[in-house]
């Protein structure tokens, strides 16, 4: 049972695509399962602890701290100077300028099917959320969604697409950002999704976003949550690709015969980009008191 | 906006137009709705088109800002960015994480390296490190404390210093001024200003930053700083403060400052709340902050109390200062003490507590009071009472919740059970488990395994060499010794062992991916005892994570080192100590058994309430602490005066009146005094609470009662 103002993410809903048992455990049940994410955890780790450090530099150069201060910061470490340097030579080409949001986090109500009328208007049970590490854009203009990613090879343009996040974050967008655009609601047409690769800085990858395909991500995400709301299972049914549980902690909680795989042989495994694209917001939550 | 019925006090307040009267202090006593009209006005901002970004709800800690979360989580929320809900500590960290690179020189750090930012367990790790040489010399003279007392009391001095704000260099010389004993204690006093000073200066050294070098870089570096400042009026343009007694000096300067630029500001005040002044709250300086505002308004009726509750709150607030808390209000009349305040007595103290639940049961069975509404409080709760009261209630079937789990974390069999695997699986610590422990270990991680044969097999498996640790292999074993154990519970000894071998083999790995990996690869698999045990998998994460914290805070590259150093920490009682919430689903509609001061903290009125020990000196009445003064330590104490025996008594009375009125504010129907004439030591005891009710019984004794017209 999903309770009533659950918040849904990119990565919650794209853990259930992937694996419904693997959302319940995770989001429903909380389940603390302390397995290691990789065999070789420790490069997993010190893998996150890179990509979180890249993505704190960006947070701190779009909020106004000196390009010269975060130099010194980012030449003290060999991967995150490559990194750097390769944002300062090669950085999102066209980006807007009026607006540039580093870290925002947008939520929207999601209208279940079954609401009808009153789902027009927003007053659903639960809630979307996007969080985006890079909102640029110009009132009337533009909006590009910029995505920082470190992983160590290039996600392709077909895996990218099919990623929830390539939908979610343009879909939020429009419903939730007229407060950057004067007030005035953002049209599917301006939106434009941009993934930058920090080991590929020249190969960004663009998704433009239409009045068709904001219609249809409508229709697909309050099927999506009524589906995940309404599952009639105890249980919710594991994945059938066993691949992905290599990569998945609760991997000992399901079965007994998966063990966990290399962080090199990860390839587009979403477990891990989701894990990437978690940490932004929360590895500045605030301290406990 | 919610479907919420307010007064029309309430409602004008709610819907004020944004910034007109810019800024507005609220203040009344607790309960009556002033936290409602806070949060009503949070969620009109944002229907009239205030971006959420620009919102900063303002609270002293988490548990205060519940109410507000949870009214964001609705789905009738406008669409938009987030509300941020932070303490002051919580807005420290993050604008430090921010502009670290632009201040940290500036407050003498390294700025290329990043921060590392200290858990209580590792502050507490590192300081144990600094006092070490202290307490070979001798340092702290008579005053007899635990190691870990001593650690956190010093702890606390520096975190007093930032959260009132003076230099931490001044922490021996006021409390020395404020001495008035034997003058051995002036040297004790001196080695706490040398050894606080140790610890801050290797934090400085290593980019560590415990919670007091936070606020304080915050509130020196940070916010000076113009493009800093800037960013943060910019970024939060409009303030909702609440509970701000309970908060902290520091916060109340930087709201001060940040009033003069705020859009829009709420400010929300208890009367007669500052539970938290042993922690640095400051009521005084929070009601100066009203005179800031462009607007005051007072909410005096109280929603929650009845009538009769209301009454026994003035009639013993009245005992401390012979004055009533609001003097418009009646005394109690026989009818309502009757009505409010019933006894709950027994010769000994297991007695008391005996009709304690036959009452709740009462209440509950008989009553139909939904156990939700039943809170049982003394002024400290400690493992003996709560462990009779939840063993009674769950007999009876009653939902019962603490304010903590039963056991802190090093305690927790899984967790014992994981860090004896340790010291087994890493010889070279040259650290040898006791027997008894092994054993343990064994039946918590094989299935099936009773501590029977348990003990049997730890007899003859388990052996010390040089001081090493050694488990011999279940083949070796005679076969009736097999036979004992059984083939099946052999074989799973077996592969524990054949696992802790493969490892052995390879060089170590740091203790936390020891932990995941052994949890992983074996013990979560059938036949072991984390298979499908969600407790025993989320104490055992709880343990992952306070060791991958203590790794990462002690950048130690041998992680052999680093591993002993965790051990040693465990047995001395410095880190795996605290009592972690949440691991366990908490049932709300149960009966809460709590510390007075935490029931406080969670500000959720309940229709009954239990006092024990209600005889017992503990109520008002502080925590011994030598080592530090929660009223010395403070911006109102005057430079060079003595703290006396008069000082000690007002604090503890100012502080009994807070608690009892804070009580029955969130008390709707009834309060009942558990009393025994003997404490748990088999002692008489007669504190000031028992005082101040038997004074109040005389005089409503000696006072006609009005009739029900003359009481309207």
């Amino acid at each position: 049972m999903v309770p009533e103002g659950f918040v849904f993410s990119q990565s919650s809903l794209q853990d259930y695509m992937d694996c419904p048992r693997r959302f319940q455990l995770r989001y429903l049940e909380q389940c603390l399962w302390p397995a290691p994410e990789t065999a070789d955890a420790l490069d997993f780790e010190r893998f996150m602890q890179r990509g979180q450090a890249f993505h704190r530099l960006l947070r701190q150069l779009y909020s106004g701290v000196p390009r010269e201060a975060l130099e010194a910061v980012a030449m003290a470490d060999p991967d995150l100077a490559r990194w750097w340097l390769n944002y300062r030579h090669a950085s999102p080409q066209d980006l807007p300028t009026a607006v540039q949001e580093a870290e925002v986090a947008l939520s929207v109500a999601i209208a279940l099917p079954e609401q009808g009328e009153r789902a027009e208007g927003g007053d659903g049970r639960f809630r979307l959320e996007a969080r985006y590490d890079l909102l640029a854009g110009e009132p009337g203009g533009r909006w590009v969604i910029v995505d920082w990613k470190t992983g160590q090879h290039r996600n392709s343009r077909a895996w990218l697409q099919q990623r929830l996040q390539t939908r979610i974050y343009p879909y939020v967008l429009v419903q939730a950002g007229a407060m950057f655009n004067q007030g005035e609601p953002i049209a599917p047409q301006q939106v434009e999704m941009l993934y930058w690769f920090a080991e590929f800085p020249a190969q960004p990858e663009r998704f433009s976003y239409s009045e068709e395909q904001f219609a249809a991500d409508a229709a697909f995400l309050a099927d999506l949550v009524y589906e995940i709301a309404r599952r009639p299972e105890e249980v919710f049914p594991k994945t059938e690709q066993r691949r992905l549980c290599r990569y998945c902690v609760y991997r000992s909680l399901c079965w007994t015969d998966v063990e966990a795989g290399l962080l090199a042989e990860a390839g587009e495994v979403e477990a891990v980009e989701a894990a990437l694209e978690d940490l932004d917001l929360e590895s500045i939550a605030p301290i406990p008191f | 906006m919610a479907d919420i019925e307010l007064t029309p006090e309430q409602k004008s307040l709610v819907l004020m137009p944004v910034g007109e009267p810019r800024t507005v202090f609220l203040e009344g006593p607790a309960g009556c709705g002033k936290t409602t009209v806070a949060v009503q006005r949070l969620l009109y901002l944002l229907d009239v088109g205030v971006r959420a970004d620009h919102i900063l709800v303002w609270v002293p800690q988490r548990s205060l800002g519940w109410p507000y979360v949870e009214a964001l989580r609705r789905p009738t929320i406008p669409a938009g960015a987030r509300v941020d809900v932070l303490s002051v500590d919580g807005l420290a960290r993050r604008a430090l994480d921010l502009f670290w690179p632009v201040i940290a020189e500036r407050a003498g750090f390294n700025p290329t390296q990043e921060p590392r930012f200290l858990t209580l367990e590792t502050a507490q790790y590192y300081m144990d490190q600094v006092l070490e040489p202290f307490i070979r010399e001798g340092a702290f003279g008579d005053v007899t404390v635990s190691r870990n007392r001593l650690l956190s009391q010093i702890i606390d001095n520096l975190n007093k210093a930032a959260l009132v704000g003076f230099p931490h260099t001044e922490i021996g010389a006021r409390l020395i001024a404020a001495w008035n004993g034997p003058s051995s204690r002036e040297r004790v006093y001196e080695a706490v200003q040398r050894a606080a000073n140790a610890f801050r200066e290797y934090c400085l050294q290593h980019n560590l930053l415990d919670f007091s070098l936070q606020v304080e870089t915050f509130i020196r570096h940070v916010w000076p700083q113009s493009e800093c400042r800037a960013y943060l009026l910019r970024r939060y343009r409009h303030l909702i403060a609440d509970n701000l007694e309970e908060d902290i000096p520091v916060a109340h300067d930087l709201l001060r400052e940040w009033l003069e630029q705020a859009a829009s500001a709420l400010l929300v005040y208890d009367q007669d709340g500052g539970f938290r002044t042993y922690l640095g709250a400051d009521p005084e300086g929070a009601l100066a902050l009203g005179e800031r505002c462009d607007q005051r308004v007072i909410l005096d009726k109280p929603f929650v109390p009845s009538p009769a509750v209301q009454a026994l709150g003035n009639g013993l607030a009245k005992q401390a200062t012979g004055k009533r808390p609001h003097p418009a209000e009646p005394l109690p009349d026989a009818t309502q003490l009757e009505e409010a305040l019933r006894f709950v007595e027994g010769h000994f103290h297991t007695a008391m507590l005996h009709n304690v639940v036959e009452e709740v049961l009462h209440l509950v069975m008989d009553e139909g009071v939904a156990p939700g509404q039943i809170a049982i409080l003394a002024p400290f709760v400690d493992d003996a009472l709560r462990f009779t009261l939840m063993t009674e209630f769950e007999r009876h079937g009653v939902p019962v919740r603490s304010h903590r789990p039963s056991r802190a974390l090093r305690e927790e069999p899984a967790v014992r059970c994981l860090l004896t695997l340790a010291q087994l699986a890493h010889p070279q610590w040259e650290m040898c488990p006791p027997r008894n422990d092994v054993a343990q270990a064994l039946v918590q991680a094989i299935a099936g395994l009773d501590w029977v044969r348990a003990s049997y097999l730890t007899e003859i498996v388990y052996t010390t060499k040089e001081h090493r640790p050694h488990l011999y292999p279940f083949g070796q074993l005679q076969p009736e010794v097999q036979e004992r154990i059984t083939f099946s519970l052999g074989t799973r000894y077996g592969d524990l062992l054949r696992w802790m071998e493969a490892y052995m083999a390879a060089p170590p790995l740091p203790l936390d991916l020891f932990f995941s990996r052994l949890f992983d690869e074996l013990l979560a698999k059938p036949g072991y005892g984390f298979h499908n045990h969600y407790d025993a998998a989320a104490a055992a994460a709880h343990l992952i994570e306070s060791v991958r914290k203590f790794r990462w805070a002690l950048d130690v590259a041998d992680v052999d080192e680093l591993g002993k150093r965790y051990i040693r920490m465990v047995e001395g009682g410095v880190v795996a100590a605290q009592y972690l919430r949440g691991w366990r689903s908490a049932e709300q509609n149960a009966v809460f058994i709590a510390p007075a001061y935490t029931f406080l903290a969670e500000n959720r009125p309940v229709d009954y309430q239990f006092w024990l020990n209600a005889n017992s000196l503990s109520w008002g009445r502080r925590l011994y602490q030598p080592l530090t003064h929660p009223f010395v330590l403070t911006r109102h104490w005057p430079p060079g005066r003595r703290w006396d025996e008069e000082d000690e008594f007002q604090a503890g009375q100012t502080m009994l009146r807070r608690v009892v009125l804070g009580l029955l504010r969130r008390c709707r129907v009834r309060v009942y005094l558990g009393i025994s004439e003997l404490n748990p030591r088999g002692r008489e005891e007669r504190g000031p609470l028992l005082d101040w009710v038997q004074r109040m019984l005389r005089e409503v004794a000696l006072t006609p009662s009005p009739s029900p017209e003359d009481r309207g």
